[in-house]
């Protein structure tokens, strides 16, 4: 298992919700971030319970889009309060991975626009890339 | 936003059609459904192979339960055809979709689809994973489709789920199951009843006066865990407050609530510090059904809907069954016989589901 990494609290998910466990690199503008998934992950057992251990694709994804926000606030471009839900989201699954494995998740900012903000990224899995994910995040509807 | 209206409403639960569950709800009229079906199994140990042989041993290989009760509550409304169909279930029979929704059109949209179930490349899939939220995904999805499109006129949204067995293990396992009924707010409160019922809605973008529309959407998402709310309920708040903004209301306006309230020591822990931040220790009546009729799960939400609506257009807030006391929100959960609030007032209903997705609507006469 990766070693945790204090940075991730800055994110506004509950612990049992974030799918980041160490920033292993960090570049204005760009981050490296890993997840690290075992058999006994009630999420990987329970997901095909007689069949192969795949982590689920929508995790890839979420550990993406932690990953572009976490770096959005690293890089002052968002506030640890700011709540944004993902406007758009293209995923291409190019091969599973397969626990026990650690996901590393390589994402960049590639845009913002009235407060929106594009991200792409890709994760790997044993070196090889796993997904390549593309989203844009705008804020939250304002409630008062 | 102008929302549309909720012209027809049908539904089936444990205490009937959609006018005896109305009536039995102001009664306090509490069934629980079939849950002795599942009862004395030895559940806890089943696993995914003996879940498949008991549900078929249990009801055949026909038609599932859900199925049937989809079937029944669209007689009730005999839909012309025309008019698209949305549906939220929890439920795993891949039938109930595949069956319901058929060679699937654009327009159309399923809300908790199966895994199994890949829709032809001309549809525009909804796939929102929204839990015991579902029926009121579905319904979201189908409102702003009316509004965004010339066509059609009306859309029909059902939520439906039935008693199974993985679903009942699931909650058995996470020590969620009431031994005693549910009591939603109650300071004795040990957890939910699984109910099972199908609920329907017509929607019309052009309603009668008389027809109570929705007038504000709310959604939220607490990302907390993957099954437990948040025990803030900041996320359910933020809910709250967003549908009513779509409203252009305040808290004052609203004249009764129907909360989620399952009966779970931190379900309604979350969505009674919910409630208190909104409107402090006066918040307008709140009631839950899951004391009368059980969780309906993927329906759950949808059920709400309708009931807010009743609320709406009778005046007559129903009670919360079983309980003597109540945890925080004192005389402000409607007990014992049903209240009255001003007709045509906005009513909010609440769904939470697991995924931590809340999702909050206003309905009235505006």
């Amino acid at each position: 298992m990766s070693e945790r990494d204090d940075r991730i609290d800055l994110l506004p998910h509950g612990p049992a919700a974030r799918m980041i466990e160490r920033v292993r690199a960090h570049w204005p503008g760009r981050i490296e971030t890993e997840m690290s998934w075992s058999r006994r992950d009630a999420a990987i057992a329970a997901h095909f319970p007689v069949g192969p251990t795949v982590v689920p694709g929508v995790f890839l994804a979420e550990q993406v889009a932690q990953s572009a926000l976490l770096l959005a606030v690293l890089d002052g471009l968002a506030s640890a309060r700011d709540l944004f839900v993902l406007g758009h989201l293209r995923c291409d699954f190019v091969r599973p991975a397969l626990a026990p494995c650690i996901v590393l998740a390589r994402v960049m900012l590639t845009a913002q626009v009235r407060g929106s903000v594009g991200f792409h990224g890709e994760c790997l899995s044993g070196g090889e890339i796993v997904a390549r994910i593309k989203g844009v995040a705008t804020p939250a509807p304002v409630a008062s | 936003m102008i929302y549309p209206a909720i012209r027809r409403i049908a539904a089936r639960t444990s205490l009937g059609d959609w006018p005896t569950t109305w009536t039995g709800l102001l009664a306090a009229r509490s069934v629980w459904t079939s849950t002795s079906v599942l009862a004395g199994l030895d559940i806890v140990e089943l696993n995914v192979g003996a879940i498949a042989n008991l549900n078929r041993e249990l009801f055949g290989t026909g038609e599932g339960p859900a199925l049937r009760l989809a079937r029944s509550v669209l007689n009730d409304v005999e839909p012309d055809g025309d008019t698209p169909l949305y549906v939220g279930s929890n439920h795993s029979e891949a039938e109930l979709v595949r069956t319901l929704l058929g060679e699937p059109t654009p327009g159309q949209g399923v809300a908790m689809l199966d895994d199994r179930i890949t829709p032809a490349q001309s549809v525009r899939p909804l796939r929102s994973y929204a839990a015991c939220a579902a029926g009121l995904h579905a319904l979201i999805a189908a409102a702003h489709d009316l509004v965004e499109s010339d066509a059609p006129r009306r859309a029909l949204v059902l939520a439906v789920d039935a008693l199974s067995v993985i679903e009942t293990m699931g909650f058995t396992r996470a020590g969620a199951l009431s031994a005693q009924g549910a009591r939603p707010f109650s300071v004795e409160r040990d957890g939910l009843t699984i109910g099972e019922g199908a609920v329907l809605v017509e929607l019309d973008r052009f309603p009668e006066a008389h027809h109570v529309r929705i007038l504000g959407i709310g959604m939220s998402c607490d990302a907390f865990h993957p099954t437990d709310p948040d025990p803030s309920g900041q996320p359910l708040q933020r809910a709250i407050r967003m549908a009513m903004t779509d409203a252009g209301l305040d808290s004052t306006k609203i004249a009764a609530i129907v909360a989620h309230g399952t009966g779970t020591p931190k379900g309604d822990e979350a969505e009674t510090a919910a409630l208190i931040a909104i409107w402090g220790l006066r918040p307008p009546p709140v009631t839950s059904v899951k004391g009368s009729v059980g969780h309906l799960m993927g329906a759950a939400g949808l059920l709400n809907l309708a009931v807010a609506c009743e609320i709406s257009r009778t005046g007559l807030a129903p009670p919360t069954c079983e309980i003597a006391d109540h945890q925080h929100l004192g005389d402000w959960v409607v007990t014992g016989s049903s209240r009255a609030v001003p007709c045509g007032a906005p009513v909010i209903c609440l769904a939470s589901g697991f995924g931590g997705n809340n999702v909050a609507i206003v309905v009235g006469k505006s």
